[in-house]
């Protein structure tokens, strides 16, 4: 796993090195990690997303990356409101199990959901590993992640909720471990950088938990994720697995796979923040883009609007 | 009733963590949303865009000061606008009134936006069978523009409508005191069209 390195600074035997011509880039656009490629080869491309780098992964998401076997029993976050609350039937008060046994709680069909796919028991290791409550009858706006406290809407389905807890979990993982972009710290491009990177990299764990799911019956409806979404994803990514093969047929599948992840969720995926694939709920018509909303999150931070005269508004 | 006077705790619990947390810190903002055919000022839009994904939602407040969501809640605002009083008088507020009643209660992550051709719709790059679709529905009909007039019980609206990743036509029949009822008709679906994040 690689460890972020935000300072910006080149290691030391750089200087002793002849002086390259290398595009100064502290940001990360498909089109700039284009550019940094054609003029400086691809080893240039690695060294900079390295030094962008968040919690991500090269490999698909395995439940041994967060210390969990490769089975995890759905009550391993431990005792919830949502176990707790569980109604039963009959009076409450006897000492017998008479009665018909109550149906799983909302919280464990969706562990058992995720319990099906390596990705979903990365995301509940994730949950266990940092104790993250985990609200599945939010009844507010919305579905987030928010301080190490994963918000997932009442209102979605059981399959739409697993599907969001695998996106979610990625967040909070990268909160937990420190590694989240900080607005002050960062340049801006930078910054844009990194909190993108990190959303591709949930958007890939999203999409590696779901298509077994999908395949074995649950709904994307509800999830964020579209079949156009995946189609585009894995034409990416069969895209650069021929390129892999063609160029050497000796590199094992799982080098191949390795390498079609990250080039997929640096270029194919990252693209879909930068060109109008995804939007944030508040742009109205403007259709603001994530890279045009960190930025104005940035410039904000620097720049605070003026009180409005007379007071709080 | 303005901005500075409706009830922030009573906003924040309604709306809940993540966006309630900016009611609450004054990071989010508060934003009074005229309805026409409705007097009082009722609905108020609440948006926090200093959060990893921007949130939003518009609230109700009731006369006697209770505070509810309306996005996602279509009850919510025909109970709402029960308690209030509309009253319509011509098609031209029918037609502000739906208009507001659509994007006041659509789903949080459903963009829904009226269009009147092609050129109105956002396209983003799709996969080939979403670039399939695109051109198949460019290729049909054209669109329909908005029709508003009296009917025997009210108005009669249709509407062209974006609704996330799928194009389709509403029609409305809206009674003098606000009551909406509607049906629609999916012209193309699973389009090249943004995604709310």
């Amino acid at each position: 796993m690689r460890v972020a390195r935000d300072d910006g600074k080149r290691p030391v035997e750089d200087a002793h090195r002849p002086r390259v011509h290398r595009p100064d880039l502290v940001g990360g656009t498909a089109a700039e990690l284009a550019r940094l490629q054609q003029s400086a080869g691809n080893r240039a491309v690695a060294a900079h997303l390295d030094r962008l780098a968040v919690q991500r992964h090269l490999a698909p998401s395995m439940p041994e990356e967060v210390g969990e076997p490769a089975a995890t029993t759905p009550s391993l976050a431990g005792p919830t409101p949502d176990q707790a609350l569980t109604p039963g039937t009959g009076t409450g008060t006897g000492t017998g199990t008479t009665g018909a046994p109550a149906a799983p709680s909302r919280q464990a069909q969706i562990y058992t959901k995720l319990n099906t796919t390596d990705t979903g028991r990365w995301a509940l290791g994730v949950i266990d590993k940092w104790k993250i409550p985990v609200d599945y009858h939010f009844a507010g706006v919305g579905s987030f992640h928010q301080g190490g406290k994963i918000f997932v809407n009442q209102s979605l389905s059981i399959d739409a909720a697993a599907m969001v807890t695998l996106h979610e979990a990625q967040h909070a993982n990268t909160y937990k471990s420190g590694t989240q972009a900080d607005v002050n710290a960062l340049s801006r491009a930078a910054y844009i950088t990194k909190m993108i990177a990190d959303e591709a990299e949930a958007v890939v764990r999203q999409i590696e938990g779901s298509v077994p799911m999908v395949s074995r019956g649950s709904s994307l409806a509800g999830s964020g994720l579209t079949q156009g979404l995946i189609d585009r994803y894995r034409t990416a990514f069969y895209a650069k697995r021929d390129e892999l093969e063609a160029a050497d047929p000796t590199m094992t599948r799982a080098e191949i796979n390795r390498r079609c992840r990250i080039h997929t969720r640096d270029v194919e995926v990252t693209s879909w923040f930068h060109d109008g694939t995804f939007v944030t709920s508040t742009g109205g018509a403007a259709n603001v883009t994530y890279s045009q909303h960190y930025g104005n999150e940035w410039d904000r931070i620097r720049n605070p609007p003026s009180p409005a005269p007379g007071g709080a508004g | 009733m303005s901005e500075s006077s409706i009830p922030l705790d009573a906003v924040a619990v309604a709306v809940g963590p993540g966006l309630g947390v900016g009611v609450r810190s004054g990071t989010a903002e508060l934003r009074a949303v005229p309805v026409p055919g409705v007097a009082p000022t009722v609905v108020y839009l609440v948006r926090d865009e200093h959060l990893p994904h921007p949130l939003q939602a518009y609230v109700g407040v009731w006369p006697a000061g209770q505070v509810r969501v309306l996005s996602d809640d279509q009850d919510a605002w025909a109970a709402l606008m029960a308690e209030v009083g509309v009253r319509i008088d011509d098609a031209d507020t029918a037609l502000g009134y739906v208009r507001q009643f659509l994007e006041v209660t659509r789903g949080s992550s459903v963009l829904v936006r009226e269009i009147t051709g092609p050129e109105d719709l956002p396209w983003r790059p799709g996969s080939p069978d979403e670039e399939r679709r695109r051109a198949t529905f460019l290729a049909g009909p054209p669109i329909d523009g908005p029709v508003a007039e009296a009917a025997a019980d009210g108005y009669h609206l249709e509407l062209t409508l974006m609704v996330g990743q799928r194009v389709q036509r509403n029609v409305f029949d809206v009674t003098t005191d606000g009551r909406v009822s509607a049906s629609y008709q999916v012209l193309a679906d699973d389009l090249p069209l943004p995604i709310v994040w």
